[in-house]
């Protein structure tokens, strides 16, 4: 088995097979995406302290943003990390054909999220939700809604910039598939794309519910 | 459903559906509950199921489940750094004395009484 994979074309010559490469990138990624945790996490923790200070505010806040589209979005991005798992087990078994088509159909699923949030934020606009001199918002927590907008866009827009970035991720992982890089034996590149668009995705399985869905039951 | 000799470590796509279902399952009932009355407890509830559904993606489509010992210590340390900040900040909180919801565009900041003016 070791003979084998010790002239592999993948293996870089600081490893001892391709095995310990993987179990070396695959842990090299998991710390990059512990920072990442740690900094969406400033974020998460300012809107759990301005949440806990203006309840009311955010829930009146929250009824203006569309659970319908935020739902429909959470689909269509779990859709995204479905695609993408399909293109990792393609890379597994060898399968390029495959991995393009996932990552392809990735890809497509990511466009129509990020579609969707662009059409949100352009309504927001228009409402004058956008925090700044134009900002309006009936009822007397003006400030209060201000600062729940302005956690909005800064997480729902640090998630779409992590979404752009997953998007030059892909064009990589796409071109790389077309020179034939990836083999049975290595497709270590295209299981870390597929970390990186998980986290992404969890991201957004927690700006879901904690943005959109508060005090929905009007009681 | 076979994937050769490799199968442990990495789950067949019967799996992989599972969990896909299971996902979109259980957005459909964080969504369900947030138009329930469910008082102080929507939040934990919705927190709730969104611990579940990132589990899922963590263990199953992010291969946690399958990897080193390793790798799992340090994907639970940065959620554990994330829990004692949290924590910490919470307690902090909790120790001060109620507020009422001020508005924040009043001069002062949010925790500080507003200067009395002119």
């Amino acid at each position: 088995m070791a003979s084998s994979s010790e002239h592999h074309p993948a293996l870089h010559h600081h490893f001892d097979d391709l095995e310990q490469q993987k179990a070396s990138v695959t842990l090299g990624m998991w710390v990059f995406l512990v920072t990442e945790i740690m900094f969406f996490g400033g974020l998460f923790l300012a809107y759990l302290v301005y949440r806990a200070s203006y309840p009311q505010a955010f829930a009146a806040a929250s009824h203006h943003l569309d659970a319908t589209l935020g739902a429909v979005n959470t689909a269509v991005l779990i859709g995204s990390s479905f695609t993408m798992v399909l293109a990792v087990d393609a890379a597994h078994k060898g399968k390029r054909g495959a991995i393009t088509l996932f990552v392809v159909l990735t890809m497509v699923l990511g466009a129509v999220f990020l579609g969707v949030k662009a059409f949100e934020y352009h309504h927001k606009w228009v409402e004058h939700l956008v925090p700044g001199p134009s900002f309006a918002f009936e009822g007397a927590a003006v400030g209060s809604a201000q600062i729940f907008f302005l956690l909005y866009f800064a997480m729902t827009g640090l998630h779409a910039l992590h979404m752009v970035i997953g998007f030059g991720v892909m064009m990589a992982i796409l071109i790389w598939n077309k020179q034939g890089r990836f083999t049975k034996e290595y497709a270590a590149q295209v299981h870390l794309a597929g970390l990186y668009w998980h986290f992404v995705d969890i991201v957004w399985i927690f700006l879901f519910p904690l943005l959109y869905l508060i005090d929905r039951s009007g009681g | 459903m076979s994937d050769g000799p490799e199968s442990s470590h990495h789950p067949s796509l019967g799996v992989y559906s599972a969990v896909f279902v299971a996902l979109l399952a259980l957005t459909g009932v964080t969504v369900a509950v947030a138009y329930v009355d469910l008082g102080a407890w929507a939040g934990p509830v919705a927190l709730a199921i969104a611990c579940l559904k990132a589990s899922l993606v963590i263990f199953f489509f992010m291969h946690l489940k399958y990897e080193s010992r390793l790798i799992g210590l340090y994907a639970a340390s940065g959620f554990a750094m994330l829990l004692v900040m949290f924590v910490f900040t919470l307690v902090e909180m909790r120790s001060r004395p109620p507020q009422p919801e001020p508005d924040p565009l009043a001069p002062a900041g949010p925790l500080e009484p507003p200067p009395p003016s002119p």
